[in-house]
């Protein structure tokens, strides 16, 4: 019945496993933090990881760079899983009676279980290593993500009732026939992409050379790796940059990073590389190495320049050496982090297929390999693939593995696109509103240990980093059966949204829209309504907070006073607390923009003696039209009290700064109301 | 489009104050589209009657329904059932529509809760000016399209008249003569010439108007 809108908000569509970014983030604006978590949770087993690690294609994709910057999707996603809500998953809607296998206890491996068990099967899950989760426990450094948070969402995984059994080796100490014959029904094979590659340069066996993720592994598992002072990393992806990080935390005076392209083709995350940058990581770019250097051990390292030429199949500019431009460094240490490929020679031994580029081969929408039975994910796939990756492979895996064991087709999700960039000159109607910054150690502390960097955001700063979200193909839609083609949506919307199309009667609402309400209120035949489930224009709010009103003294009266609070104003829970003091009634709503007449009417009707209106200090307005109509409305009301012959103080309309201002003009308001006794003289 | 303006909520009071059960009718139509009689105002007169009554201490129950348009027999059907419940009815449509429900339910007392002041056109949001007053002998064709009977104070048929001064109206300064607007149209069109014929007085005199549309009428099948 309603106009829906075609196209998804773009940061859905760009993850991996379509997180449902902005509606988790609109509810953390609303402060409603434990749903906001539970949606998170709902796809995404890792969100405490996630939270910190991820690559952010939502952050890429946010329609909020045209305005300023992108929302800061991924520290939200962290500020919830740091708030250690319980899961609440649902139960399976039946147990079937096959068990799974899963090799490897990495992201990918463990999302599987986690889906597969909410899907309602047994699951039993390989690890060659002592403790679960792969490339996150043993290649990701403390410092980006600490153990305690990679524990927190493994376990969260685990006790769903996975069974786990560590230093089994598929393939080494069990094969797939082994696993058949113990009654696996199918094997999910999510082994990590472990052996680093090598540079196939002379002196590459000296002691002194070591891999990034044999560096990176042993830092964490206590292999009793050291670093002199000189260390060269080469690479330029997320390894190279973690174990130059990590070689500068484990004492190394000097670190370089060479790599042969320039900046802009580094593959690791621009967030991290910065972040190395500040802490005195030298870049040495368009660089390759050719030699090390040594008698007993690495002494220096001989480089040549590099310049790019044409594209090549990645799309990345080729390099290209430069003639006669060779140098040496003196180095002590070289780790090499020029990417891994998995181990599959045992797998293959046990008949899975292995493709030209050294990764198991799959269907990619199946995920199966070439026998049946099993199926295959993660970076054994993918080769470098990210963590939010390897959770979408797990997920797509569990329901693959469960159609295959319930004799059904797979079916292809469907895709939905993502909704066009905001025009500009829409761009110029919203507010700009700067992107919050993250906390983080000082440079000179935390290149001496391990803590984590960045410190993730305090409550108020999340909530107002999450209010710069701007809904986007979510917001107001009108219903045609309703419409009364007055046209007053396309006539009151503060950011042109409502259009008629060309021979239409009802206004289409786009993707745009900003979800202020103003349309909502205005529109005479109540056809429009936000779609967020979670939008209630005060109306559901006021009701639960007036139920609450206990049975009115007899021997003194107090009054009964709601305040209708806009939670833009960056002192509302100051506000909101010193309201609640006074025994006020609080209804909190996202911009006072959205209070409908008849809802500050229905207050007095469930016996309110006042109502008191508080708009956010002006800057704080995300809506800059609101406050404009809010105050119509609020005159508009007053006139109705009036007619009803009841005191103009009773509606008030107060401003929340500055704040000692506020308190006193608070305090002599309810007074007032105290000295003008209720509105109803009830026995 | 008709547009209305809300009674006086005394008056309101003062004709529903002796008894105990009221509703309140939107209508979907005109008043819809002005902002003044559609559901939301239906939903906030019934508020005012009930936070009034309850003032007062008089037991009062308050209803609010809004019909699609309250000048179609079939929607006014859609509220028989819950008619019987009712003492008095305020109907928030134009005078059309209140008369429908009074036909359509002889026992209950239907009341006005707006005044219906003209057919008029949306000059600019929240701002509405009659443009029609029904007369039942349209002549714009022959006035530039303006026409005279609604928007000059005096209906002239033959205007301007001494009151037109700076192209406004005596009566407001913030009207514009709507002769000096038909003389200016006609002269841009080049028809200036045709405004030298004296127009007739016009036929005031047959009400109520009735019209049939035959071939729209309902087929007796006995015939």
């Amino acid at each position: 019945m309603n106009i829906k809108i075609k196209g998804e908000a773009p940061c859905i569509v760009a993850c991996p496993i379509n997180q449902d970014a902005r509606d988790y983030v609109q509810l953390l604006a609303r402060r409603n933090f434990e749903q906001a978590f539970q949606i998170v949770r709902s796809k995404n087993p890792f969100p405490a990881s996630c939270g910190r690690i991820c690559t952010r294609r939502c952050e890429e994709a946010c329609r909020r760079t045209s305005v300023d910057e992108p929302v800061a999707i991924c520290w939200l996603k962290r500020f919830l899983a740091d708030k250690d809500f319980t899961p609440n998953l649902p139960k399976p809607p039946k147990e079937y009676p096959e068990t799974v296998a899963i090799v490897g206890a990495g992201p990918a491996g463990l999302s599987a279980a986690n889906s597969l068990i909410l899907l309602g099967y047994k699951c039993v899950i390989f690890e060659e290593l002592q403790e679960p989760g792969g490339m996150l426990r043993v290649g990701v450094p403390r410092y980006r993500l600490p153990r305690e948070s990679l524990d927190k969402d493994i376990n969260n995984i685990l006790s769903l009732g996975a069974q786990l059994r560590t230093g089994i080796k598929v393939g080494r100490d069990i094969t797939l026939s082994d696993l058949q014959r113990e009654g696996f029904k199918a094997v999910f094979l999510a082994v990590g992409s472990h052996k680093p590659l090598k540079l196939d340069i002379p002196g590459e066996e000296l002691p002194g050379v070591i891999s990034g993720i044999e560096f990176l592994r042993q830092i964490t598992l206590g292999g009793g790796v050291k670093v002199d002072n000189r260390v060269a990393v080469i690479g330029g992806g997320d390894t190279a940059l973690d174990a130059a990080r990590a070689a500068l935390r484990m004492g190394a005076r000097d670190v370089s990073l060479i790599y042969r392209r320039s900046m802009e083709e580094m593959p690791c995350e621009t967030v991290g590389r910065k972040e190395a940058e500040e802490e005195g990581i030298k870049f040495v770019l368009l660089t390759t190495p050719a030699k090390i250097f040594g008698k007993n051990r690495v002494t220096g390292l001989r480089c040549i320049k590099m310049t790019l030429g044409e594209p090549d199949n990645s799309g990345r500019r080729r390099p290209i050496p430069l003639p006669g431009s060779g140098f040496t460094l003196q180095v002590d240490t070289v780790i090499v982090a020029i990417g891994q490929s998995p181990e599959v020679d045992l797998l293959s031994k046990n008949g899975v297929e292995i493709s030209e580029k050294g990764t198991i081969k799959i269907d990619n929408h199946t995920m199966s390999t070439t026998i049946p039975w099993v199926f295959a994910g993660g970076d054994a796939v993918t080769l470098g693939g990210t963590l939010v990756q390897a959770i979408a492979h797990g997920n797509q895996t569990a329901l693959s593995i469960h159609n295959y064991l319930r004799g059904e087709r797979f079916q292809i999700p469907v895709r939905t696109e993502p909704i066009k960039e905001l025009s500009p000159p829409r761009v110029q109607l919203i507010k700009r509103e700067a992107r919050q910054r993250m906390p983080m150690l000082p440079v000179e502390s935390r290149i001496k240990d391990f803590n984590e960097v960045e410190l993730g955001f305090p409550e108020e700063q999340a909530v107002k980093e999450a209010r710069r979200c701007l809904n986007c193909a979510a917001g107001a839609v009108v219903d045609p059966e309703l419409c009364a083609a007055c046209l007053t949506c396309v006539r009151v919307c503060p950011y042109d949204i409502p259009q008629i199309p060309l021979g239409g009667r009802t206004a289409e609402i786009g993707p745009d829209c900003q979800s202020c309400g103003v349309c909502v209120v205005e529109c005479p035949a109540n056809a429009i309504s936000l779609k967020d489930r979670y939008e209630d224009m005060g109306e559901k709010t006021l009701e639960s907070v007036m139920g609450q009103i206990p049975g009115r003294g007899i021997l003194q009266y107090a009054p009964t006073i709601v305040a209708f609070l806009c939670q833009y104003d960056s002192h509302s829970q100051t506000v909101s607390q010193k309201l609640r003091e006074n025994g006020i009634k609080v209804v909190e709503v996202s911009c006072i923009s959205k209070l409908e007449p008849r809802t500050l009417l229905k207050a007095f009707e469930m016996l309110a003696d006042a109502v008191v209106i508080i708009g956010s200090q002006s800057g704080d307005c995300h809506f800059d039209a609101g406050h404009t109509w809010a105050k119509r409305r609020f005159d508009y009301t007053a006139l109705f009290l009036e007619t009803l012959g009841l005191e103009r103080q009773r509606l008030q309309w107060l401003s929340p700064t500055p704040e000692e201002e506020f308190f006193k003009s608070l305090s002599n308001f309810v007074e007032e109301i105290k000295k003008l006794g209720p509105v109803f003289q009830i026995v | 489009m008709i547009v209305a303006r809300p009674k006086s909520f005394e008056e309101i009071i003062r004709l529903i104050q002796n008894y105990k059960k009221v509703a309140v009718l939107g209508c979907g139509g005109c008043v819809t589209v002005r902002s003044i009689g559609g559901q939301k105002q239906a939903e906030e007169l019934a508020s005012l009657l009930r936070l009034w009554a309850k003032r007062q201490g008089k037991d009062v129950v308050v209803t609010e329904a809004t019909l699609t348009r309250q000048c179609e027999p079939e929607f006014v059907e859609s509220i028989n059932d819950r008619a019987n419940d009712w003492e008095v009815v305020i109907s928030l449509a134009c005078g059309v529509g209140v008369q429908c429900l009074a036909e359509r339910f002889p026992r209950i007392k239907v009341l006005p809760g707006v005044d219906t002041i003209f057919m008029g056109a949306t000059i600019e949001p929240g701002l509405y000016w009659e443009r029609c007053v029904g007369c039942g002998e349209c002549i714009v064709g022959e006035t530039g399209g303006f026409c005279p009977v609604a928007r000059c104070a005096k209906s002239l048929m033959n205007g301007p008249c001494g009151g037109s001064q700076g192209g406004r109206c005596e009566v407001s300064p913030d009207t514009p003569c709507v002769w000096q607007l038909i003389y200016e149209r006609m002269e841009q069109l080049g028809m200036g010439e045709e405004l030298d014929v004296i127009r007739p007085p016009k036929d005031w005199s047959v009400r109520p108007q009735r019209m049939i549309m035959e071939h729209l009428r309902k087929v007796d099948s006995r015939q």
